[in-house]
């Protein structure tokens, strides 16, 4: 017997390894072939699927400009809270576990006012990736990181924050229906956020990371990342002072006199078709667009259920809603410069023709009053214009005929969409020339029984005014990339001539002669030369639907300066309520409002007669710290009056102080002493006086007055609003501004 | 007197080392499948290592450090003649089954667990099957070549030595540690058989062990049937008892016929679930491919080869049967390994050898390979006995 192995035992060893050799090469090899082999795209894409992450990155939102580069919608950076429910799974110890689960939710529960329970309900949820919080906001996303960095578990392996923007209009409700808002995926929801949003949005960029199993990410090597390229941003027309000008007045018109339905001003260069400014109060704060004004949550607060709903969404949609492309009005005697631009080209009529008005024409056996019961009598052409007289302007329209006079009305655009980049414009509602019989076009002649759209009226006005000229009005002038190069440049579109220069010459002969000494004498701008036409409408459909009387739509055009147009003005205020309703009287004030501030801002010098220029406020000149004789002498110069209060040699204090302006025969009161006490005076009523009545009360009662408001000359000027209310204790010296108007207004 | 005690220092050194070349090719086999695995185990461990012990190098570090003391310990032992621990065949044996029974009696040693597999001795754990395996082989390797005469008895041949084997599967098998019980089932029926047990009595043996395996899995009916469940459709649970199985096929299907590179697996992002330690061969298809896994397949049949060699050229019955123990308990715990890895069979918790991390048990492996290497010094040794 062998000492070694025998052979027997040699055959074994042998076996076994022949065996174990084909377990492990053929059954274990037969295995990887079909695992690694034949289902390796299966495996590879299920592991993909656990691996893979594919996240949208948002491109970075165009912004709008003004036209002066000032901001208008920018978009700001801030914060998605996040939490990785997956990654707790690291956390063995039960106890430990729960006590970082408590300490997150408590935290970010207080930091971003979040439920605890909402919060633990993100944590707990079986996912990688939960979002605690959207769009929030610096001093929150610090204190989150704050509270990561501090935190005695190493929570950031939980929780963490992802950047993202969100939409900033940094003038709160200025021009907010002509930017319109974005949803809260920064889509563009209506206004110009909705017209560009293609633009403004840019392509987003997509990151895939390959993640682990705690749902952190695999170092970068494994990230694919396409980048977002950013929205283009837009360069509007718009002029923020302007646009700031429009909607101060509109607002205090609109509650001056209680206007219930909103307002609008729209401010076009009448030559290239830029809006400066386009205003509708009544309007929302971007920010927060779903934000009802007080007054009207109030009511929405009245109202129960499904009526409740119903009202917050329609008072939402209202005051979304730009007024001045989307609602349409009758314009009313406005509409009466297209007429007489129609009558002036066809010949029918010359600056020089005599008219008599009765007080009412007949057409077709229908009766049509003047405004004017009595009537106006002989009056010429501009006299005609000037007084508003129906009858001349049916007269027109019938010697047009409905052929000629519908040829017009297509031509100044009235009969279709501006095409203006916005959206929801609403289209006209008029008589075709197949349907317009004789009573329709003597209605349709002095602005009756049709609807246009503001957009529509001042556009057609811009045209009667510039030389003739349809111009295509727009707001976005130019589209530039994030580094301000232009990709696109918008242009002055001209349509077509409508009428001819002499014609529009002619026009704006008498729209000044209307705003000089006719219906419009409240728009006048000392200085500067204006034209206007005003327009009063009945709300005829809404009154036969409700029932309601007394339903109005004041308007005024002005344009200025007349003799060499540049800024046509619309102003147009929806359902007044106050004491007065006509556009004379209380739309043709805002206009003088608004363009005695934005035509000095626009670089158009004034040109004061001599008549106007004795009335001209002056500077008051600065004398605090100089002596009383240098005081004196200097404010005697300026064509002001002084009143010394004390025995010091040097003027301590002054009032009205440096700031202010006077007219002369203002008294500027220069105080002399530590201690000297001013003297107190009691604001007396300054309502429905003459002007110089109004001089004397302000003088009796130690005031300095301001004048606001028309030429001052003329009849029936009187007060109708005061700056400081009556019966308030203020210094002597105050000043105090009266607004004046006639009440004297042709319609 | 001088030369007296000079012959007998002599006769004891020579007693104790022996002379002869060692097997060069079984070494070299087996340097480069442990460099594999340490180059293996840094790159499944290090995220892991990151992740939950803030250092990429925690595992690796460790292992190496293992792997250096084994290698120089291996080297040391090679030298010893492997007669000299013939001499503790019995006593091992039995201090090990006493070992065992302790071990049951006392509460479990590591935290968190109701298992009883392992055993605590300061910072080092490791589980006394490892030991118990070796004594195993060493006692069969032992009876098997004083008896070779009675090996076609079925008295000795079979019942006792079955009788050895068994105690210490019970006691294993009770640990709860299932796999070790089959690795050291496995090793003791293939040296019993190899030993010259009458292969009628296999065929027999394999009908006892069926009805056995019948009894032991109806007994343990909930912790054995859960797993085949699974093992037969892992995605039943996805993240529950099946949610190893199936990282770990998405892992190696990943690995495609290339891999993705050393160094690129995904799935080791914690998504294997410690893949340094059972699960590492998944992470090793995953960046090798299909071609590196074969590789390293092909490595260990190689070196069981080369170990069965030694067996087959070794120069007494005691000392082949201990190399074929020995190499055998390799190859068969990576070929288990691999099976259970590829969900060819039902998850048991079984370590890759020269791979999965576990430094003890590592040593106690290196051990092991010393002694083969002992045998093929002896092999080249013209010493007699």
């Amino acid at each position: 017997m062998t000492k070694g192995p025998n052979k027997s035992m040699i055959v074994r060893i042998v076996a076994v390894w022949l065996v174990m050799t084909l377990c492990m090469v053929g059954l274990v090899g037969g295995r990887l072939v079909y695992l690694m082999g034949v289902k390796s795209d299966f495996y590879q894409k299920k592991a993909a699927e656990q691996q893979l992450y594919d996240t949208e990155i948002a491109a970075r939102r165009g912004e709008i400009y003004d036209c002066n580069g000032e901001l208008l919608a920018t978009s700001a950076q801030v914060w998605t809270v996040y939490v990785t429910p997956n990654s707790f799974k690291k956390i063995t110890d039960e106890a430990k576990l729960n006590a970082v689960k408590s300490e997150i939710a408590t935290n970010l529960s207080a930091i971003l006012s979040l439920d605890y329970e909402t919060v633990l309900g993100y944590i707990n949820k079986n996912s990688s990736y939960v979002k605690v919080k959207q769009n929030v906001e610096k001093p929150e996303a610090d204190k989150v990181r704050e509270y990561i960095a501090s935190s005695t578990y190493k929570v950031g392996e939980y929780i963490g924050l992802d950047e993202s923007s969100k939409r900033y209009y940094p003038n709160d409700s200025l021009a907010s229906v002509v930017l319109g808002f974005v949803g809260t995926d920064n889509q563009g929801l209506s206004g110009l956020e909705l017209q560009y949003d293609d633009t403004l949005t840019g392509i987003p960029g997509r990151v895939v990371s390959a993640k682990d199993a705690t749902g952190n990410n695999m170092p970068l090597s494994y990230e694919i990342e396409v980048e977002a390229t950013p929205g283009n941003s837009l360069i509007t027309s718009i002029d923020s002072y302007v646009q700031n000008v429009c909607e101060k007045y509109l607002q205090q018109a609109i509650i001056d006199n209680k206007v219930t339905e909103r307002g609008a001003v729209i401010c076009m260069n009448v030559n290239t078709g830029d809006i400066l400014a386009m205003a509708v109060k009544g309007d929302f704060d971007p920010n927060n667009p779903f934000t009802l004004s007080e007054a009207d949550q109030a009511v929405v607060d009245a109202l129960e259920g499904d009526e409740k709903t119903k009202k917050l969404s329609e008072l939402r949609n209202m005051q979304w809603r730009n007024k001045t492309v989307s609602d349409t009005y009758e314009p009313g005697s406005v509409f009466k410069v297209v007429t007489a631009a129609m009558a002036l080209e066809e010949g029918i009529t010359s600056v020089g023709n005599h008219y008599n008005c009765n007080g009412y024409i007949v057409v077709a056996g229908r009766r049509y009053n003047c405004h004017k019961r009595e009537g106006h009598g002989a009056e010429t052409l501009t006299q005609a214009v000037m007084n508003s007289c129906n009858p001349v302007f049916i007269t027109f329209g019938q010697q047009l005929g409905a052929t000629t006079f519908s040829k017009y009305y297509d031509a100044f655009g009235l009969g279709k969409k501006t095409g203006i980049d916005l959206p929801g414009e609403t289209t006209p509602v008029y008589h075709t020339v197949d349907k317009m019989g004789i009573t329709e076009l003597a209605s349709s002649s002095f602005g009756q029984t049709f609807n246009v759209t503001p957009i529509q009226m001042i556009t057609a006005i811009s045209a009667a005014v510039n030389g003739g000229y349809l111009v295509q009005p727009h707001i976005v002038n130019e589209i530039v990339d994030t580094d301000k190069n232009t990709v696109k440049l918008v242009g002055t579109t001209v349509k077509r001539q409508v009428i001819s220069t002499k014609t529009s010459e002619t026009i704006r002969t008498l729209m000044e002669a209307v705003v000089e000494s006719g219906g419009g004498k409240n728009a006048y701008v000392p200085g500067y030369r204006v034209g206007g036409k005003t327009g009063t409408s009945q709300k005829v459909s809404k009154i036969l639907q409700t029932g309601e009387t007394g339903l109005y739509i004041a308007s005024f055009c002005g344009v200025a300066p007349i003799n060499d147009p540049e800024i046509a003005l619309l102003v147009m205020l929806d359902e007044p309520h106050g004491d007065a309703y006509y556009g004379g009287t209380i739309a043709a004030p805002v206009g003088g409002q608004i363009l005695s501030e934005i035509l000095p801002y626009l670089g158009i010098e004034p040109q004061y007669s001599q008549e106007e220029l004795e009335k001209l406020a002056v500077r008051i000149p600065s004398v605090t710290g100089q002596t009383v004789s240098f005081a004196k002498k200097a404010i005697t110069e300026k064509g002001l009056k002084y009143k010394i209060i004390g025995d010091g040699e040097t003027v301590l204090k002054q009032f009205p102080t440096a700031t202010e302006s006077l007219y002369s025969d203002g008294v500027v009161f220069l105080y002399t002493e530590v201690d000297a006490v001013a003297e107190k005076t009691t604001v007396p009523s300054f309502m429905n006086i003459s002007v110089s009545d109004a001089n004397e009360l302000a003088k009796k009662n130690g005031l300095n007055i301001q004048y606001s408001g028309t030429s001052l000359t003329g009849a029936g000027v009187t007060s109708y609003k005061q700056s400081i209310e009556a019966g308030a204790e203020v210094d002597v010296g105050t000043v105090i501004t009266v607004y004046f108007r006639t009440t004297e207004t042709a319609e | 007197m001088a030369d007296k005690k000079t012959l007998k220092k002599e006769g004891f050194f020579s007693k104790l080392f022996v002379s002869g070349k060692m097997d060069l090719t079984f070494l070299v086999l087996l340097l480069i499948i442990l460099t594999i695995g340490l180059v293996m185990l840094f790159s499944a461990s290090y995220i892991f290592a990151d992740t939950y012990y803030g250092n990429s190098y925690y595992f690796i570090t460790k292992q190496a450090g293992f792997a250096v003391f084994g290698v120089l310990m291996m080297l040391f032992v090679s030298k010893i003649d492997y007669h000299f621990i013939r001499k503790f065949a019995i006593p091992f044996y039995l201090l090990m089954v006493g070992f065992l029974v302790v071990m049951l009696i006392l509460p479990p040693m590591v935290q968190g667990t109701s298992v009883k597999r392992w055993f605590s001795l300061g910072p080092i754990n490791f589980q006394p099957s490892e030991l118990a395996k070796f004594a195993v082989i060493l006692l069969l390797a032992h009876l098997i070549a004083a008896n070779q005469k009675l090996m076609k008895t079925f008295k000795f041949g079979v019942l006792f030595l079955g009788l050895l084997v068994g105690v210490v599967c019970v006691l294993v098998v009770l640990e709860p540690h299932l796999s070790a019980t089959v690795l050291i089932f496995l090793i003791g029926a293939v040296m019993m058989i190899v030993g010259g047990m009458k292969l009628r009595y296999l065929f027999i043996g394999l009908g006892v062990v069926a009805a056995g395996a019948t009894a032991v899995l109806s007994g343990l009916v909930t912790y054995a049937q859960d797993r085949i469940t699974y093992w037969l459709n892992p995605w039943a649970a996805p993240v529950g008892e099946g949610y190893q199985t199936i990282q770990s096929l998405l892992s190696i299907g990943s690995g495609g016929w290339l891999g993705r590179g050393l160094g690129q697996s995904r799935q080791k992002y914690l998504w294997v679930p410690e893949p340094h330690n059972d699960f590492i061969f998944s992470i090793v298809c995953e960046e090798l491919g299909f071609i590196g896994a074969m590789i390293i397949i092909i490595l260990f049949c190689l070196l069981m080869w080369r170990g069965f060699v030694i067996a087959m050229k070794a120069p007494d019955k005691f000392g082949s049967m201990l190399a074929l123990g020995l190499t055998f308990q390799v190859g068969l715990q990576m070929a288990l390994n691999v099976l259970v890895v590829t969900n060819t069979i039902p998850n048991t918790g079984i370590s890759l050898p020269f791979f999965s991390y576990g430094g003890t048990s590592l040593v106690i492996l290196l051990l092991e390979m010393g002694v083969i290497l002992s045998i093929s010094r002896s092999c080249n040794s013209d010493k007699t006995l």
